[in-house]
């Protein structure tokens, strides 16, 4: 296990000896294979590596998205691969905020019935998830393009929606798959520009997976993985200017 | 997710697919117009039964002498054990709850019975006391009205006679009134050729379709003694009815059980009332059960629509499963859209139901008016009962329709879904 660059600070996220194995044509697949890895509080990780190397995976196993198959994994305390149905959706309500590189709006609802789904989710009364996902869109600079509907919308306006549904219910946790991947450099650079001042202003916990190095380098620690397991740490909050870099054991 | 939520979640998907969502509930609407056409029909028609027998009067008792029916055989055999004699007339007159006794005495149905009027004799039948309801021409009896004169009980020595039997004997409209207290003469005649004439006077002309006549109870006796050629009838057979007019329903049916005790046979219309609204409510629940199955083949339609939606709406299901919708979220959500339709249907058909039958109900009254029959109000009849009924049904049918599909997209894993395109 990796020692812990923000020492003395509450472990959000921690994965022991996790794996996840599909079975392909009566192939075992391994996606992730014995993974070790903490996340403390208000850190940024960003999750990078070739096609193919699990990073998905580890983000979908961290959003209660998928079970694993092996090891353990907790998150604020709860152990994912012992939680019930009912504990794994109360999880993604409330201690996780995904956004996806293909923005996953409702193409029917407009931006802020798209930012109200998971206040509605959690049975927040209506008049105050209408107040909490203005409130969203005026920080992600959207407040005029509240009415429109996706297909109105611009990559990067798309994006900033996601980022507000995400933070809709206050959740500890951003889960972020690729979220400048379907977007131009410059809009993707305001967009991570964006993401990443409300995580620090909030002291969020944040997880992101990217194949841009430019964008894994504003990250707190860079785990590398490939073919399913971490081979690479990057610490850049203790030495930001040099990063430290310490391979793994396989 | 709060139940309101869903529903207006729930309705504004629909409004998505407007086309496909008619189209869906198309076949509710046609299920549940059979169902309202058909139960509406039933439900007519016990009201007419009802009004028909509320017309004759639900308080009176008919009361038959006891023991074996057919008092008409060969006198000084005869089979009643318990004769209804004046002294139990009297009787009864005094109990608490009857407002009017009116005994009979019927003539056999195989008496020769004629009427001379001038030149014309008219075959007829005979009463021997009020002119009662009989069968008319179409299913439902008529309460006969008074053309000239009274009806009322015919006093000794007079008749009433109903508008067939004047019509057959050549006596027009215009006379009626003119032939009142006339006198016309009865004839009974046997089969060995004996004859008897009874001369009476004319008291009143009914509505009577049929060639009928009433007599007082003691002229019927009088005719009955010469045709059986006995004396003191009346001491050894007693009346062959008497209709009681209780004060109000309630005491007519307390009259009933205390007539039985003492041995006399009791008929009441409230009795054929019921036994006639249980065969229609057994009817209905008939008619109803086909009108279900045409639901039913709804259904599949419905189900059809939905497991298209869950199909089409992967990815939005996939969305929502990240964002913490739960199993219960889901499956409720795709039920009440499904439940939706139903609704949608059955609201509609209902009102098509409904304008149909207004619009029977006008045709049917027309015919009957057209024919002179007694009937002045429709036959399909929504009562609020049959309207929420079957709007809750067609609700119900819709969700039971949904259950499968809407199972289906609440056990969708929620990254396939997400990947879904």
């Amino acid at each position: 296990m990796q020692s812990l660059p923000f020492t003395g600070r509450d472990v959000l996220v921690k994965a022991c000896r996790l794996s996840r194995h599909y079975t392909t044509g009566g192939v075992v697949v391994p996606a992730l294979d014995g993974v070790e890895f903490t996340v403390v509080r208000g850190e940024f990780v960003a999750l990078v590596g070739p096609s193919g190397s699990g990073k998905s995976t580890l983000l979908n196993l961290i959003g209660a998205l998928d079970r694993p198959t092996q090891g353990e994994l907790s998150v604020d305390g709860l152990s994912l691969g012992e939680a019930t149905e009912p504990q794994w959706v109360r999880h993604r309500r409330e201690r996780v905020g995904f956004i996806f590189q293909s923005f996953n709006l409702l193409p029917t609802l407009s931006a802020v019935e798209n930012v109200e789904i998971p206040l509605t989710l959690a049975e927040v009364p209506r008049l105050e998830r209408r107040n909490r996902a203005s409130e969203l869109l005026a920080a992600v600079g959207l407040a005029p393009r509240a009415g429109h509907r996706p297909n109105e919308l611009s990559g990067g306006e798309k994006q900033r929606v996601a980022i507000a549904r995400a933070l809709a219910n206050r959740p500890p946790l951003l889960l972020a798959d690729e979220p400048t991947g379907n977007l131009d450099s410059k809009t993707g650079a305001i967009v991570l520009d964006l993401l990443c001042g409300l995580v620090r202003s909030q002291q969020l916990t944040m997880i992101l997976v990217t194949h841009d190095l430019q964008v894994a380098a504003r990250a707190d620690r860079i785990m590398r993985l490939q073919d399913g397991r971490i081979r690479l740490v990057e610490d850049r909050a203790t030495s930001p200017t040099s990063a430290v870099g310490r391979e793994t054991e396989a | 997710m709060t139940l309101s939520d869903q529903v207006r979640t729930a309705w504004s998907n629909l409004g998505r697919r407007k086309t496909r969502v008619v189209l869906a509930s198309l076949g509710v609407v046609v299920g549940t117009v059979t169902i309202v056409l058909l139960v509406s029909l039933a439900s007519g028609v016990r009201r007419q039964i009802n009004r028909q027998f509320e017309s004759i009067g639900l308080d009176r008792l008919t009361v038959l002498p006891g023991g074996s029916w057919g008092g008409f055989g060969p006198p000084g055999e005869s089979k009643r054990s318990k004769l209804i004699t004046p002294a139990e007339i009297t009787r009864w007159k005094s109990w608490r709850g009857v407002a009017k006794t009116t005994p009979e005495v019927n003539l056999p149905g195989s008496v020769n019975l004629e009427v001379k009027w001038k030149e014309k004799s008219q075959s007829v039948r005979m009463g021997g006391g009020m002119p009662r309801p009989r069968p008319g021409p179409g299913m439902w009896p008529g309460t006969p009205e008074p053309l000239a004169g009274k009806l009322d009980l015919p006093e000794q020595g007079a008749v009433v006679l109903s508008r067939g039997a004047v019509q057959a004997l050549g006596i027009a409209s215009n006379e009626w009134a003119r032939v009142l207290g006339q006198s016309l003469e009865t004839v009974l005649r046997t089969s060995r050729g004996e004859t008897q004439g009874f001369v009476l006077r004319i008291q009143g002309i009914s509505s009577e379709r049929s060639s009928t006549i009433q007599v007082s109870p003691t002229d019927c006796l009088a005719m009955k003694s010469w045709w059986f050629n006995t004396t003191n009838l009346l001491q050894r057979e007693g009346y062959d009815s008497v209709t009681i007019r209780a004060t109000d329903v309630t005491q007519a049916r307390a009259l009933i059980p205390r007539l039985r005790e003492e041995g006399f046979q009791v008929q009441s219309l409230d009795m054929f009332m019921e036994v006639a609204n249980r065969i229609v409510i057994a009817v209905t629940v008939m008619l109803a059960l086909i009108g279900s199955v045409a639901l039913l083949v709804a259904s599949i339609g419905i189900a059809n629509t939905m497991v298209m939606a869950v199909y089409e709406r992967t990815r939005e299901i996939g969305i929502l499963k990240a964002l913490g919708a739960s199993r219960t979220d889901i499956r409720r959500l795709f039920m009440i859209e499904a439940g939706f339709i139903g609704l949608a249907g059955g609201v509609v058909g209902l009102l098509v139901g409904w304008g149909l039958g207004v619009v029977l109900n006008q045709g049917i009254v027309w015919y009957m008016q057209h024919r002179d029959l007694p009937v002045r109000e429709g036959f399909f009849v929504v009562t609020p009962l049959l309207a929420l009924g079957v709007i809750l049904f067609a609700a119900c049918i819709g969700t039971v329709a949904g259950l499968l599909p809407a199972h289906r997209a609440a056990s969708l894993d929620p990254l396939a879904a997400l990947r879904h395109e």
